[in-house]
């Protein structure tokens, strides 16, 4: 198991604390991670009440099945925030369904994000912030395309070609490089 | 040969694009294939699901955390407590929603009586309003279907002071709407309670409703399966299809 850092260590012990039913490990779970959970899941569904669902939804299913969490997979952020955006994928995939048959839409349903920067500098995320920002800049815009309808949009690769009007190879091969390019300059230590 | 000496180049592509829910579903299920092939033990694909899905949560991490409503953390963790104080509460329940008696449990006048507590209690924190074991006939009924084993409170997000749930058995069409603190509507207009049958269905009719004083307590025709319930306001007497947005929507990630 590889532990990337101290806050990764303190999470898997939370984890472990949450297996043990321990309340108060899962409250310091939820206050850590809920917030950026909530960012993601409105990014994607703009709608607030439905990104705090999700979130909450991923909260309990942690708690229901902590060991769903595997320690050789991974940190326990990057599991959590993997699960919300699974589960905000699912509503938007849903929500086109309902979009396809509601005749209008009402624009007062998307709210601006409250955004919680106490909280962000309590994690000390915002220089990670700034250096994912910078890291998506330094790819292809091409590139940054996809990974942006992909995860942010919830759309499948197939989806993303029909979009675009790509090979569906095409959209693969950037998927891959993208993501290769990002792993290099997120996860590789500057020498 | 050792799964970590096996080719990770096709597996790599797959995994790059399977951590950001992107994969068609062939393609999902040639990476389980794959995976399966390599093993459980395999280093290799380990290391790439651990670097790729970092990736990906920081992609998570360029947007800034927006704030949770008050009270959420209290929430969350009263349902959690609510989930152990299930009959079978230890075992895990796949499906999400809140499963008001997932067991039976034991036969006899003492289950039934927790039950019932039990939907007191869940109902006073999901929709912030306790309903009275002696209060209306019809609230009464609707405590006598919540109580039963095999019925499910499926709460919409709250909005403000607007809480709204509704009350479900598995595998049954029928069920509740119960909530409190909605708006009054004008102009003749009621609120439709709407179930999507299946991701790719179309929204379907399960009954209208008024509240009064802000409160409703009222059957439903929910389908005996469905993977997200709506409402949204309709002119009087109801509509076949939605014709405004939701002002309320929940998914139900499994199907019931």
């Amino acid at each position: 198991v590889v532990v990337r850092s101290l806050e990764d260590a303190r999470d898997r012990d939370l984890v472990r604390r949450v297996i043990a039913k321990d309340e108060e490990a899962f409250r310091n779970l939820f206050r850590r991670y809920a917030p950026m959970a909530k960012a993601l899941a409105f990014r994607m569904v703009r709608q607030p009440f439905v990104a705090e669902e999700i979130v909450q939804e991923a909260f309990l299913a942690l708690w229901r099945n902590p060991k769903a969490f595997r320690e050789d997979r991974g940190s326990f952020r990057a599991w959590m925030l993997s699960t919300v955006h699974h589960r905000a994928v699912d509503a938007v995939r849903r929500e086109e369904a309902w979009r396809r048959r509601s005749r209008e839409r009402d624009p007062e349903t998307i709210l601006v994000e409250d955004v919680g920067q106490a909280v962000a500098e309590e994690l000390d995320l915002v220089s990670m912030r700034a250096q994912v920002r910078a890291a998506l800049e330094e790819i292809p815009s091409e590139q940054r395309q996809v990974l942006d309808m992909m995860y942010f949009q919830g759309k499948t690769q197939s989806m993303i070609a029909d979009e675009l009007e790509l090979p569906l190879g095409t959209v693969k091969s950037r998927t891959l490089l993208g993501m290769r390019r990002l792993r290099t300059l997120l996860l590789e230590e500057p020498s | 040969v050792t799964p970590t000496d096996l080719p990770h180049d096709a597996i790599e592509e797959l995994i790059a694009a399977d951590v950001l829910h992107g994969l068609d579903e062939l393609d999902r299920r040639r990476l389980e294939r794959e995976l399966e092939r390599h093993g459980p033990n395999c280093a290799e694909c380990d290391r790439l699901i651990a670097e790729y899905s970092e990736v990906a949560a920081r992609i998570a991490l360029s947007i800034d955390p927006a704030s949770m409503s008050s009270g959420a953390e209290d929430r969350v963790v009263g349902l959690a407590r609510a989930i152990d104080a299930e009959p079978g509460g230890a075992e895990p329940p796949e499906e999400p929603g809140l499963d008001i008696q997932r067991r039976p449990g034991r036969a006899g006048r003492w289950a039934s009586l927790v039950a019932v507590a039990a939907v007191f209690a869940l109902i006073g924190g999901v929709i912030g309003h306790a309903l009275s074991p002696s209060g209306r006939g019809i609230e009464q009924k609707f405590l006598s279907f919540a109580a039963q084993p095999g019925a499910r409170l499926i709460p919409f997000p709250s909005k403000g002071d607007q809480r709204l749930a509704v009350a479900v058995h598995a595998g049954e069409a029928g069920g509740w709407v119960v909530g409190a603190g909605l708006p009054g509507l004008t102009n003749d207009r009621v609120y439709e309670l709407w179930y999507l049958p299946s991701t790719n269905g179309t929204m379907q009719p399960a009954g209208t409703f008024v509240p009064t004083d802000g409160q409703v307590v009222t059957e439903v025709t929910v389908g005996s399966s469905f993977v997200a319930l709506a409402v949204s306001v309709e002119p009087h007497g109801g509509s076949k299809t939605p014709t405004l947005p939701p002002v309320f929507i929940t998914n139900v990630t499994t199907s019931l």
